[in-house]
Order: structure tokens, then sequence, then C-alpha cells
């Protein structure tokens, strides 16, 4: 009897031991991290993300879970963030995107943002096309934004030379950008919504929009490690799912998330301004990537993505942005 | 009980430590180099910080950086960009620096606007100058010349009326003895004897005017063209080109170097050679 139960004891503590180590495994899986840092930059490009901050979104899923939404000024920052692994969640353009990838940093987007039409604004009333800016002064956030590549693009196809308007490229962010134009001090800034609006209303005129030279194409998205989605994939595939309903929000509300831009705003631009930019046609909120290719093998092309090249749209995108059917 | 005005005894001699001392100067620099750069491989091979090649280069990814920007022309082009700048804007520094100092020993008011303007301006660095440079030059290297002038009239100034300040009354008052006054005082005695000091000024001022140029370049991007050494490393930072940055800031160092040697020679042929400062 003694040798029984004995082996009954042994066999019930191996069976255990099998559980949690299986356990221990699986659970793996489905964790949520325990803090997550979600950065991003000024503009009403990146709605969604505010939408999910002022509804609290992952917070009420995830009651455990400490989020901290960040602002930072450009998309170098935010991948300097990712790089030393204190930001999870990136979202910025696609071209620092690009980069980044080419460079070796092992991240894809987990969730487009939008498409949008990117103006080349100039208040100067003499210059009127893209062969008037040689030798002008143009500003774009940074030299690797998406803004930069369209401008080089516009440059190699009315220029012949992709490179033809590079010296006179300034990098200065957004806001100022629109403030050294309407005073004259640059001639010319390739910017987006809701920057160009504003400049349109304030006497400048457009130049060039980058959707003529490069059709419709992918503005910003949220960006995470491979590490992280491999750590957390449940959580990845649900945070899509969180964008894709925010996006759907500005579809069917805007009223409500234009109220929501203006309290996170901090009072203006006003929730009339919002919803009339939303509404604009330069700006579609999507979350299926258009263009990336082509973006990617433009930049190849004219030297600006030294690296890994990607073979095809599903290699910059994770699993759920699959059906989408992005290019 | 000695009394208070005695010399002190004079220490006993150090004793010398056992071999290291004995080697001669440039074996122990060697030697302390090739050590920092073991260290600095060690740290990448073993680090995971280090390890990391978007974060950290290696020496060898550092040196053929170094080596490839240098051959293909780029970092020579943002090096004398960059130096370009600043020999005009210590040299207006300077200029104006002088014609303060002058115009201080000359009247008494003199002296006062100067004590005044110096007291306020000095402390303003560089870089801090900028925004409101870019504002009234708008966006060229007139608002970077102007903040590296504003970094070094001061230095100048100070330096150079220290050196007037203290010259050695004797000589000062040989010069009024053989009729010299005014203006030809200050050119014929003044100046010249407060050359050391002029010098550590030209120093300070040439350290100050280093920063605030790649400060300046750094911060606020390619302003005016062609880009110095700063749009070069933040140009590295936008590709993630890491060993290029390193290999930057390694140009720096060793041009920060080749400017004390410089420095040095100049010292050797006037001061230390005419006796008014020892090597």
């Amino acid at each position: 009897m003694k040798k029984l139960q004995l082996a009954a004891v042994l066999v019930v503590a191996v069976a255990a031991a099998i559980v949690a180590a299986t356990s221990a495994f699986g659970g793996g899986q489905a964790a949520v991290p325990e803090k997550l840092v979600i950065a991003y930059q000024p503009g009403m490009g990146y709605a969604p993300l505010i939408i999910m901050k002022s509804q609290r979104t992952l917070e009420k899923r995830y009651p455990g879970l400490q989020v901290e939404y960040r602002v930072l000024p450009s998309g170098t920052a935010i991948t300097s963030g990712m790089i030393s692994g204190q930001i999870h969640v990136g979202a910025m353009g696609t071209g620092p995107f690009l980069v980044g990838f080419a460079r070796g940093i092992d991240w894809k987007m987990i969730a487009p943002l939008n498409e949008a039409d990117l103006w080349l604004m100039a208040k100067d009333p003499n210059i009127r096309t893209i062969g008037d800016l040689k030798g002008k002064r143009i500003a774009t956030p940074t030299n690797t934004s998406i803004q930069a590549v369209m401008l080089r693009k516009m440059a190699q196809v009315r220029l012949g030379d992709s490179k033809a308007l590079d010296s006179g490229l300034i990098a200065m962010d957004h806001p100022d950008a629109m403030q050294a134009l309407l005073t004259g001090q640059i001639d010319a800034h390739l910017t987006s919504p809701p920057f160009q609006f504003q400049e349109k209303v304030r006497g400048a005129h457009v130049v060039a929009r980058s959707y003529s030279y490069f059709g419709a194409h992918s503005f910003l998205g949220t960006v995470v490690t491979q590490k992280f989605y491999g750590e957390y994939t449940a959580f990845s595939n649900q945070f899509y799912r969180d964008i894709a309903n925010a996006i759907k929000l500005i579809q069917t509300n805007p009223k409500k998330v234009s109220q929501i831009l203006q309290d996170d705003a901090g009072g203006k631009p006003t929730a009339r301004q919002f919803k009339q930019w939303i509404g604009n046609p330069a700006i579609t909120y999507t979350t299926r990537p258009r263009g990336l290719m082509r973006t990617a093998t433009f930049m190849s092309k004219t030297g600006q993505l030294p690296g890994r090249q990607p073979s095809s749209w599903r290699d910059l995108v994770f699993p759920p942005v699959y059906p989408t059917k992005g290019s | 009980m000695a009394s208070v005005t005695e010399a002190p005894a004079v220490l006993p001699a150090r004793p010398r430590e056992a071999g290291w001392s004995r080697l001669p100067v440039w074996l122990r620099r060697v030697i302390l180099v090739a050590a920092l750069v073991g260290l600095w491989q060690a740290y990448v091979a073993w680090s995971e910080f280090g390890g990391n090649p978007l974060l950290f280069a290696s020496p060898d990814d550092t040196a053929r950086a170094f080596w490839e920007g240098w051959r293909d022309g780029s970092l020579a082009s943002a090096t004398w960009q960059t130096l370009r700048i600043l020999l005009i804007g210590v040299g207006i520094g300077a200029l104006i620096g002088a014609l303060f100092t002058l115009f201080a020993s000359l009247s008494q008011i003199g002296e006062d606007i100067l004590l005044l303007l110096t007291a306020i301006l000095n402390p303003l660095p560089g870089v801090a100058v900028l925004p409101l440079a870019l504002l009234w030059f708008g966006l060229s290297t007139k608002a970077i010349v102007f903040a590296i002038a504003n970094a070094t009239i001061w230095p100048i100034a100070i330096n150079l009326t220290t050196g007037f300040k203290t010259v050695n009354p004797t000589i000062v008052a040989a010069g009024r003895n053989i009729g010299l006054k005014g203006i030809r005082l200050v050119t014929d005695v003044l100046a010249p004897a407060a050359l050391p000091s002029a010098i550590s000024g030209l120093k300070t001022a040439w350290a100050f005017g280093w920063r605030t140029v790649v400060a300046a370049e750094l911060v606020f991007g390619v302003v005016g063209g062609e880009g110095g050494l700063g749009s070069y490393i933040n140009n590295a930072k936008l590709y993630l080109f890491t060993p290029q940055m390193f290999a930057a800031l390694l140009s720096i160092a060793v041009l920060g170097i080749a400017f004390e040697l410089v420095f040095g020679v100049l010292e050797r042929r006037t001061i230390i050679r005419w006796g008014m400062q020892k090597s």
C-alpha cells in the first residue's frame, strides 16, 4: 500500500510540475505589459491616439496597466526612445519609420493612422512652380521626413534631379516653419494638415500637392518593435483593433471627435476648426497603408534608404494589417 | 621660534613612482590611449548597451567612419565650414573687444561702459543668444557669427583690460618718461606688455566660439547652405549612422588638440621667447 501511495504522490507531483511549466510558457503569449509608453507628435494626424487617450480605452480594458502618453517634437526623438526601449509604441511619419527599418531597427507598423496629401505652400506670389524654388529656402520637419521625400520626388519629376532643391532645405518643425513662412523668412513650406490649411487661410497658396506626384500615400502610423510584438502579441493585435475603432469614431461622429481634439489642444484650435479639417479630403484616417513600397523604392533609388530594403509591404507591417490589402 | 615672515620649509621631494615616471612622455601617452581604446572595445564586446550598433560604435567602426569621412571629403568640408564661420566670428569679436578695451583704457567713461556691458552680456551662453539672432538676421550664417561674436568679445575685453591693468608700473613710468602718452602709450607700451593676457583671452574666446558654433548647428539645423560639423552630427543622427557620429566627435577632439598645439607654438614664439611667461 505504501508503495502505491508513493507512486500516486509522485505522479500528481510530476503532473502539477508539467502544468505549472506549460502555463508559464503559455502565459507569456497572453500577457499585458506592466507599463506602456506611447509617444506621438503634435498634430491632428494623431487623432486616433488622442481619442484613445481621452476615452481611456487602454486603462479601462487593462485595469493594472500603467499607460503614459508622451508628446515628443519629432520622429527622430521617438526613434531614439524606441531604440533605447523607453518608448513601446511610437507614432511617426512613414519617412523616419522606413529609415529606421533600413538601418536595422527590428520594427514594423502595428496600425497605420492615416493617408494625407501634403502641400507645398508659398507666400510670395512669384513662386508658382517647382522650378521657381531653385535656390530658395524650403522648410520641412527633418531631412528624413516624409515631407522631404515628397519634395525630392517633386524635384525629380519637374527638374530631373531629386537633389536639385536640397541646398535650400531647412529643418524646422511645423509651427515654427508656418510662422517663418508667413513672415517671409523662408520661401516655401512642405507641410501637412492642419498647418497647410491654416497657411492657406492666412495668405499662402499651394504650389504643389504630394498626391499629384506620388498618388495617394500613407502619412502616419503607429510602430512597435518585433520584440514587443512577440512578447505581447494578443495585446498588440487588440491595439490594432482599438485604433481601427477610434478611426471609425472619426468617420461616424466627427463632432464628438473635434470636441475631444479641442479639449486636448487646450481650447485652441476650436472644435469647429477641427471639424472642418477632419472633413477636408486632403486627410483620410484609415488603417490601410498605401504606397509604403512605392515610398521605400523611391527613397532607395535616391539614396535616402541606406541598409536593409523591404521586399514587400507585408515586411513593413504586423499581421493584423494584412487583411487591409495595403501597398 | 620661527618668525611668521620666514619662508616655509621646503617640502621633501616626492619619491618617484617606480617605472612609470621614468618612461618618456610620448610612451606614457601612447600606453594610456591604447588602454582607453582597449576598455572601449571591451565595453562594446561585453555590454548589452555597448553592443547595440545603433547606440554605440566600436573603435574599429569609428576608425573606419573617420577614415572614410576624411577620405571622401564630407568631414573635411564640414570641418572647414565650421572653422570658416568660427574664424570670422572670433575675428570680429577680437577686433571689437580690442576696440572696446582701447576706449576703456583711454577714458573713465569707456571703462565704466565696458564693465557694465561685460557684466550683462558675458554670462549669456552663445546658444542662448541664437534664437534672437535668427529673428534679427534671418536664417543665415550672419546669425551664428553674431552669436560667436557675442561669446568672444567679452572674454577678450576682460583679459585685455586685466592685462593692461597689470602691466609693470615701472615700464609704464619709463614710457611716460620718454614722452609717450595717450594712444601711443597704449600701442607701444601697454599692448605688448599685455600680450600674455591677450593670448589667454584669445584661447578662451576660441573655446567659447567653438562650442557655440557646433551647438548652434546642432540645435538649429543647417542654416545658410553648407553644413558644418554640427549638421554632420545631426545628419548622422537622422540616418542612425552611429559610427559617423563618433567619428565626428573624434574629429572635434583631434582638432582641439591641433589648436592647443598651434597656440603653444604661438606662445613659444612670442611670450615665452620674450621671457614674459614661463613655458
